[in-house]
């Protein structure tokens, strides 16, 4: 299996449901900032709206960090108006909820489940030049969370803009010393 | 009353006799004399870097060792920074050779630790004259302090760039920083990767960096 890291968004346009109204998206929304794109199964499902309740809850976090979310489903931009209009919590979403019914977009990034018309609940991080840095994807009931979905985002963006050269520091104080380890090779 | 060398153990059990071999093998290169000064508190890590630093004295006649209480000598606890216990300098001889080391330099920061023993002692390996004339370039007074954890491999790469910076150049200075061992410091530069320098108190550069790195930057200053 190919891994997707670094891969360029392909381009597409898509019409979403964006603060009560309707609009194109494309290739060139995504460009230029973090980007998430949060594929969910449907509309009207159960653990969607808690999920996307999650980002909404984060979502200040997110903007503070300069990354738009894009959540997207295999539903016109008709049914999340619907259901924006049934519910409170969809309603409230500050973010584009992207509407892919020919799974243009799940296909791009491998998350269609062809015989159902539904997508896997995958997360792609893409930067600013349109490449992906970070990906999971998840089966249908398995829900993911929004506060490691930024801290991700945190770590992504310090790589991007420092280099890999950098170890993640775990504080543990009165932690043991480590045992010595030499490199002759380096000193000699 | 100075602090004895016997007051703490003669040797220390992070130095394996297999370990041992390796460092005595590379005092033996040792050309001059080094004194390791190493001011202490009553804290258990002060306790275990005093051990640390008898072991290795023991490893060749070359290397001598002095311990210091903070407030025993206020030019030492100055060029130091005592308010960072344990903290060791390396000297060649009784010269100061602008090389410390906060903490006890376990894990991969062994290897910064021996090539700063191997500077002081006048045998670390050559650079070459483009590094030189680089390293030559600093002309402004730079404390630099890299702030690590002792099992990152390009914290201790850094570490002994910035030891080697300090040795060759005289208004350099270079600190190894235990940054687990001092969480005011981690709340302060907010510290949740490493390395980081911190360049005079105030410039912070996350991230490993070669010599060339460091030494550009530092004669940017």
């Amino acid at each position: 299996m190919a891994h997707m890291i670094n891969q360029a968004l392909e381009p597409f346009s898509v019409m979403g449901y964006h603060r009560e109204e309707f609009r194109p998206f494309s290739t060139t929304d995504l460009l230029g900032h973090w980007s998430v794109l949060f594929f969910y199964p449907a509309d009207f499902t159960f653990v969607c709206p808690t999920e996307l309740k999650d980002l909404t809850e984060q979502y200040p976090g997110f903007q503070a960090e300069g990354c738009e979310i894009y959540s997207v489903s295999e539903d016109t931009h008709f049914v999340h108006k619907a259901w924006a209009d049934a519910s409170g919590t969809i309603r409230a979403i500050p973010f584009p909820m992207l509407a892919d019914p020919a799974g243009v977009l799940a296909r791009q990034f491998g998350v269609l489940v062809e015989e159902e018309g539904q997508a896997l609940r995958g997360t792609f991080l893409l930067n600013p030049e349109g490449k992906i840095a970070l990906y999971e994807i998840h089966d249908m009931g398995i829900g993911r969370s929004a506060q490691e979905l930024l801290r991700k985002l945190q770590a992504a963006k310090f790589v991007h803009e420092h280099g890999d050269q950098v170890c993640p520091a775990h504080w543990h104080p009165g932690e043991d010393t480590l045992t010595p380890s030499l490199d002759l090779v380096g000193l000699l | 009353m100075p602090l004895q060398p016997e007051r703490y153990p003669a040797r220390s059990p992070l130095i394996s006799p297999e370990l041992e071999g390796q460092l005595g093998q590379l005092l033996d290169r040792l050309e001059s004399p080094v004194t390791l000064v190493c001011i202490v508190g009553e804290d258990e890590k002060s306790a275990e870097m005093a051990a640390f630093v008898n072991h290795i004295a023991g490893l060749s006649p070359r290397l001598s060792r002095k311990f210091l209480a903070p407030g025993e000598d206020p030019a030492a606890d100055g060029a130091l920074d005592a308010s960072l216990l344990p903290a060791t300098g390396i000297y060649a001889g009784e010269e100061f050779g602008r090389m410390v080391f906060h903490g006890v330099p376990g894990g991969k920061e062994i290897n910064g630790f021996a090539a700063a023993l191997l500077n002081a002692g006048g045998a670390a390996k050559p650079l070459d004259k483009p590094t030189l004339k680089e390293i030559a370039r600093i002309k402004k007074p730079v404390d630099i302090r890299v702030c690590v954890s002792l099992g990152c491999h390009h914290c201790a790469q850094l570490v002994s760039a910035a030891q080697r910076v300090a040795w060759e150049n005289p208004l350099a200075t270079a600190h190894m920083i235990d940054a687990n061992l001092y969480p005011a410091l981690v709340e302060q530069y907010q510290i949740q990767r490493v390395p980081l320098t911190v360049l005079n108190g105030e410039k912070t550069i996350p991230g490993g960096k070669t010599m060339a790195e460091l030494t550009t930057l530092l004669a940017r200053l």
